[in-house]
Parts: structure tokens; sequence; C-alpha cells
């Protein structure tokens, strides 16, 4: 039996959706002030009418129940699910605005694939977009790479029910006990990233020659992208823009750091640098880049133009980061990607997008956690099938302390699994039969669920809606990983079925009924 | 009677031969001042006269005995390709090694190539085609990067330049970069800049909504602290 929502439940879930509004409508800020700060009035314009809409519609939103109570956990799927389409619906307003979006589907999916973290972009005219709408860009790359809820909690806006929220926004771990403290270190240890990595990169655009006023902006978006492992960038030569070896080499560190888990880097404030160290999935991805690199090396030796040592090291190792951390930057070009790599190189770049790198980061994916759990299943099942019947097979793993991998862990993680697995098949079927070829079909498929971005020529200004209507769903969905969107799906549809909507009429007739009586 | 007959053969063969000395030294400075004249159109055939000896064994024989052609023959890199930067990025194979000429709008930043000698830069030019976006990098001297009046960007068309130069769809000298290394260039048209203007009237929708929106935010607070 599904469980259905209440019209009870419905009125909680827009209340806190209208308080996810009004403070979304926040991000507003640093692009409107940008515009006014470099006259970019028509861009200003936009952004004021935007704020007054949000704020509009999040206190319009907040009456549906002026005492909210707190959020239960069927609530709170639904108000994490719900939360990134809607910021995205209103998000997109300016984007669409801005004339640089052939309609307001490609805005939309521009909105969603920047607070999915993608990265996957159909803006047209790159190179001529204001300053101001750069940086909502990546204001959305930073409010969705932190989690609207996270960023809701850290602000102390759900009250009681922020655990359950925080939960269901795929991240189950608390690096403190309190989940407004875990918010909140998430939240600092971003700011700290982002500030280094903009002076870093800052300092190095400047060398470059760029004017201050850009290389500051430039450095402050593209370190965001980097440690949100998001993908979007301010040019449209993406990071080859700047032909610097420097500044790919320090975008790497970043994009690395992003992709850790927080409850790692709280590990290392603390001193604990042995549970980094030992943790499971450290290692794991450890052995997994050095296969890669390997493979991946050894196919593009093969390949015609990127086989001198000079050219191999430098493009494909960043393709190898990018694409593991599933920031989805690049320093080819498209065509280089889908023509001149071996189409070995191309599916391990597609291979490394979906399995993505470490659970409880910012980054996409499967996740290397689960997939390590997984191998300790099979490696215990086997131990189990060969130990003799009195004896006890116990799997075990490191991560900030000795856990078992239990039944439920294993579960868990084949489900997760499959859903990806699933859903990047049915992405290629629909990109196949839009008449695309078969590798580029499922190239973009993996790249839009696991969040990784990198396209293979697919994803541009205008593309066929229907698909990016479905890349718009896998995109949302992988965020989410998959489990609390399919259940906030089924309880919209046993909600909305007209058996519901009876019953529900049948108790609001009692409830006056019984009102009269009194 | 045979002396005399061999002295009138001697003089015939003389007089024989002067007149040819004559003729060829009349015709030699005619020749080498056609050939002089035929100069420029032959030197795109220059090739095809020198390699005209075709190895019969390789050589295809197209309509009939007179086309003939060489497989073997190498394609020709002194051509200038006239071309278009979105055919860059589509067909990078067909114009890789090639001398190409493109035009486009410079955008973004100079960008210098080592920051300790600044002797080369970076240009990026967008196509001018809306239709057909595509960038490219152009490798070139901070002398000739100079001509730049205006860089594209929000607010700003910057300069249109035509390139001459190398195209590599991956450069050997700089890793794998898809770029031109430009021997000539020239500005074809100036850039322009074209700022917003401040209108009070755009900003009046968004005032309006802002205004309800906080009022809205006002309402809502009241009311849920009378409800307490």
């Amino acid at each position: 039996m599904w469980q259905r929502l209440s019209f009870y439940d419905v009125r909680v879930v827009g209340h806190y959706l209208g308080v996810l509004l009004l403070l979304s409508s926040l991000g507003l800020l640093p692009p409107l002030c940008l515009a006014i700060l470099f006259g970019e009035w028509n861009a200003a314009s936009r952004y004021l009418l935007t704020a007054g809409i949000m704020l509009t519609a999040g206190s319009v939103l907040r009456f549906l129940r002026i005492q909210p109570g707190r959020l239960s956990r069927q609530q709170a799927l639904a108000v994490t699910g719900l939360a990134w389409l809607v910021v995205a619906f209103f998000a997109a307003i300016p984007l669409h605005l801005s004339g640089h979006y052939t309609s307001y589907l490609d805005a939309l999916f521009e909105a969603v694939s920047g607070l999915t973290t993608t990265g996957a972009s159909v803006v047209s005219d790159l190179d001529h977009l204001a300053y101001s709408d750069n940086m909502w860009r990546f204001m959305m790359h930073l409010m969705g790479g932190l989690g609207l809820v996270v960023v809701g909690i850290s602000f102390g806006l759900f009250g009681k029910g922020g655990a359950s929220l925080f939960s269901s926004e795929a991240r189950s771990e608390h690096v403190v006990p309190n989940v407004v403290q875990t918010a909140r270190f998430i939240g600092r240890i971003t700011l700290v990233f982002i500030a280094i990595s903009t002076v870093l990169v800052g300092t190095l655009c400047l060398q470059i020659g760029m004017e201050p006023a850009r290389a500051f902006l430039q450095s402050l978006w593209v370190s965001i992208s980097a440690f949100m492992t998001a993908g979007f960038v301010p040019m449209s030569q993406n990071i080859m823009y700047y032909h610097s070896i420097a500044i790919e080499f320090t975008l790497v560190l970043v994009m690395l750091m992003g992709c850790v888990n927080f409850m790692l880097h709280a590990e290392i404030l603390k001193g604990h640098t042995k549970a980094f160290f030992d943790d499971l999935e450290i290692r794991s991805t450890v052995v997994w880049i050095a296969v890669i690199v390997i493979v991946f090396m050894a196919s593009l030796a093969g390949s015609r133009l990127f086989s001198d040592l000079p050219a191999m090291v430098r493009r494909g190792l960043f393709m190898i980061f990018a694409a593991f951390t599933t920031t989805g930057f690049q320093n080819i070009t498209t065509t280089q990607l889908t023509d001149f790599l071996s189409s070995g190189a191309f599916l391990v770049i597609a291979i490394l997008m979906a399995v993505g790198a470490c659970s409880g980061s910012t980054a996409g994916g499967i996740k290397i956690q689960r997939i390590g759990i997984l191998v300790k299943g099979v490696v215990a099942t086997l131990k189990e099938t060969l130990a003799p019947d009195s004896a006890r097979v116990v799997a075990s793993y490191r991560h900030v302390g000795r856990r078992m991998v239990t039944p439920e862990l294993v579960r868990e993680a084949t489900t997760v699994l499959l859903l990806y697995g699933s859903t990047y098949i049915v992405g290629a079927l629909f990109g196949i039969a839009n008449g695309y070829e078969a590798s580029q079909a499922i190239f973009e498929s993996i790249a839009m669920a696991s969040n990784g971005g990198i396209t293979s020529g697919i994803v541009v200004p205008g593309m066929d809606w229907q698909l990016e209507l479905f890349y718009l769903f896998e995109m949302w969905a992988g965020r989410l990983e998959f489990v609390t969107l399919i259940a906030v799906i089924i309880q919209i549809v046993v909600s909305a079925t007209p058996s519901s909507f009876v019953g529900w009429l049948h108790v609001r007739r009692s409830e006056r009924e019984r009102k009269a009586g009194e | 009677m045979a002396n005399a007959s061999n002295t009138w053969g001697t003089l015939r063969a003389a007089l024989f031969s002067l007149l040819c000395a004559a003729s060829l030294s009349l015709a030699l400075p005619m020749l080498a001042w056609a050939d002089d004249q035929a100069k420029p159109s032959n030197e795109s055939e220059g090739t095809a006269d020198s390699a005209i000896e075709i190895d019969d064994e390789n050589a295809v024989e197209i309509d009939g005995e007179t086309n003939r052609v060489d497989p073997t023959q190498r394609a020709d890199n002194s051509f200038i390709y006239d071309t278009t930067i979105d055919s860059l990025f589509s067909q990078p194979s067909l114009y890789d090694g090639k001398i190409v000429q493109v035009s486009g709008e410079a955008i973004g930043d100079i960008v210098v190539e080592d920051p300790l000698r600044r002797k080369n830069c970076w240009i990026t030019l967008t196509s001018i085609d809306s239709a057909n976006p595509a960038t490219i990098s152009v490798f070139m001297s901070r002398e000739q990067a100079a001509q730049i009046d205006h860089l594209g960007r929000y607010g700003v068309t910057g300069s249109i330049m035509q390139i001459r130069g190398i195209y590599h769809q991956a450069c050997p000298e700089h890793e794998g970069t898809p770029d031109v290394h430009a021997t000539n260039t020239a500005v074809i048209s100036r850039g322009s800049e074209h700022p917003d203007m401040f209108e009070i009237g755009d900003f009046v929708p968004g005032a309006v909504a802002v205004l309800v929106g906080l009022i809205l935010m006002g309402v809502y607070y009241f009311i849920r602290e009378r409800s307490r």
C-alpha cells in the first residue's frame, strides 16, 4: 500500500516550498549588485523583477499553512524532490529574458543543469553574456552544489524537520550530530576552498594578462564550478580559453577537493589523517584512477592526435579528473572529443562519469563507496559459500571508523546502482530514437544522469524538446539519487487518483458537519 | 672541279649556320619575353608542369585520352583556404596544416602565452554568423594583437579581424590545442561600445513585484503572530 499525501501534507509541502523560494531569492542579490556595479541596467531590471516574482510566489505559498508544524519524513521527501524543479522554474526567468536562450525550455534546462551541478549548457553567444547573468549561473551552482535544503537548514529555516530533509537530499551523513551545525560546516568548508581557489586562479589570470575585474570574476566563477564539481564556464572555449597549464592544474586540485566526502574534510581538520587514508572510498578511488589512467593513456596512444606525451598528459589527465569528479570541464573541443579520441578513450570518459566520485561530496554518479560496498558484499557472499556451515562471515569497511557491510547497505547500493543503470540505458535509447549515434547517445545520457555534464554535441541550443525534457528529468533524478524523486512521483500519482480526491471530499464534508454540530 | 664543288658546299654550310645562329639569337629573347609575360598565370600550374612526368603505372585516365591524374600526388600546401570558423570547427581534418584565412570577432581577453616574456599571445575569434556559432584560438604576436581596438563582451562588439595562418586541429606546439598560427592579421571592421541605457520605466514592474512580495511577507508574519 503506497502512502498518499493528504491535503494537510500538500499545504505543509507548499509552505516549505515557499520558504525555499524566499531563500533562493537571496541568491539574486549578487547578480543584481553586479549588474548595478557594471551598468548592466537591462540585466538589473530583470533580476529585480525575478526577485519580486520569487518573493511574491514564496509568500503566497507560505499562506497555504500558517503554522506548518514539524515536517514528517513523507513531507520532507516531497519538499526536497519538488524544490529543485520549483526553484528552477523561477531561476529560469532572468535567463530567458536575457535573450541568450532560444526558448523558455532552454532557459529551464540551463537552470536545472545549474542547480543540479550538471554543467551542460544551452546558452547562445556565451562570450557576450552579461556579468550578472554569469553570476546567476554560478550562484545556481553554489546553491545546488551545497543543496537547496542544506542551505535552508544552515539558516535554521526548517526547525526540527531539518533532519528528515537533510537525509532526503542525498546526504545521509552528519559531520556533527546536529544537522544545522553539519549544514553550516559544509557551507564554511565550501567558502574557504572557493576563496583559496579564487585567489590562486585570479593571480594566474592576472599573470596571463586579463583585466583585474575580469580576472577576479572569472576566477571566482570557475572556482565555484570546480569545487561544486559543476561544470559551467564563463567562456565558450571552456577551460581551454586560458591556455594555461597552471590554471588547469589548480582546477584539478580544487575539483578533487570538491569530490571528497565532507566528513573526511572534517577528519582532516581534526588531524585524523589516518582516517582519511584508511577510508574505503579514498583507497578505492586511488585504485580506480590508477587503472583508468593506464587504460585511458594506452587508448590515447593509439589515437591520431593526442599520442605525443605532452598532449596526452595535459589533455588526457585533465579530462580524466574532470569526468571522474563529474565536473565536466573540458580542455579539448567537442569535435576533438567525439572525432579524434579513440572509441576506447571516449568510453572511458563515459564510465568515469557513470561511476562518479565520493559519496557525501558535491560529485554525482553512482559513487565509489557504493561500488566498494557491492564488491565487499560479493566477496562476503563468496566467502560464505566456501566457508563451513558453522562459520559466520562478517564483512566490514573503513569509513570514519570500522563499519559493517550489512544486507541493508548492500540492498541500498544495489537499488541505486540499478536505478542509475536503467536511467542511463533508457536515456541512451531515447537519444538513439532521436536519430543520434549510439555511442553519442549513451555518452550524453550518462553525462546527464550522473550530473557529469561533458557533452558530445547533442545538448545544443534549440535541441529537440522531447529529448531536452528527458535529459532535464535525468539531471533532476540523478541529483537526488533517484530514490527521493521516485518516492515523490509515486506519492503524487497515488494521491492524484480520483478515489483519493473523492476520499478527500468526504473527509472535508465530515469535518464541516462535525463543526456545524458543535 | 671537285675542289670547286667542295668549296661551294663549305660556303653553303657556313651560310646556313650563320642564318640559323641569327634566327636563334632573335628567337631566344622573344621566347624569354613571352615566358616573362606568361609567368603569373603559369604559377599555379607550375607544380603541374613540374610533375608532368606521370608514372604510367599509377596514372588514371579520365574521360578519354587527355585528362590524366596522378593519385600519388600530395595535396598542395601553398594554397590558401578562405573559409569560416564554423568550417574549421566542423571539418578540422580538411584544413589541418593548411594555410587558412578566416574572419571573426575578437572576444574576451588578450591572453599572453608566456607571462615572463610576453612576446606572443592568444586571441579568441568568434564567428560573425550567429547561425553557425564557433570559436577558434589564434596565436599571434603582441604587435599583431595591438591592432585590436575592442574586445567583444557584454555591451561591446569586438574588432572584426581577418586572420591568415596555419590551422592545426591539434597543435603539436601547444599540446593539442586547435588553433591558427597567424602570419597576417588585419582589422576589417573596428569594434564599438553599446552600453545599456538607464531607463527608470524598466525597473517599475520589478519594484512593484518586490513591494507586493514584501507586503505579503509582512502580512504572513502578522497573521502567524496573531494565531499563536
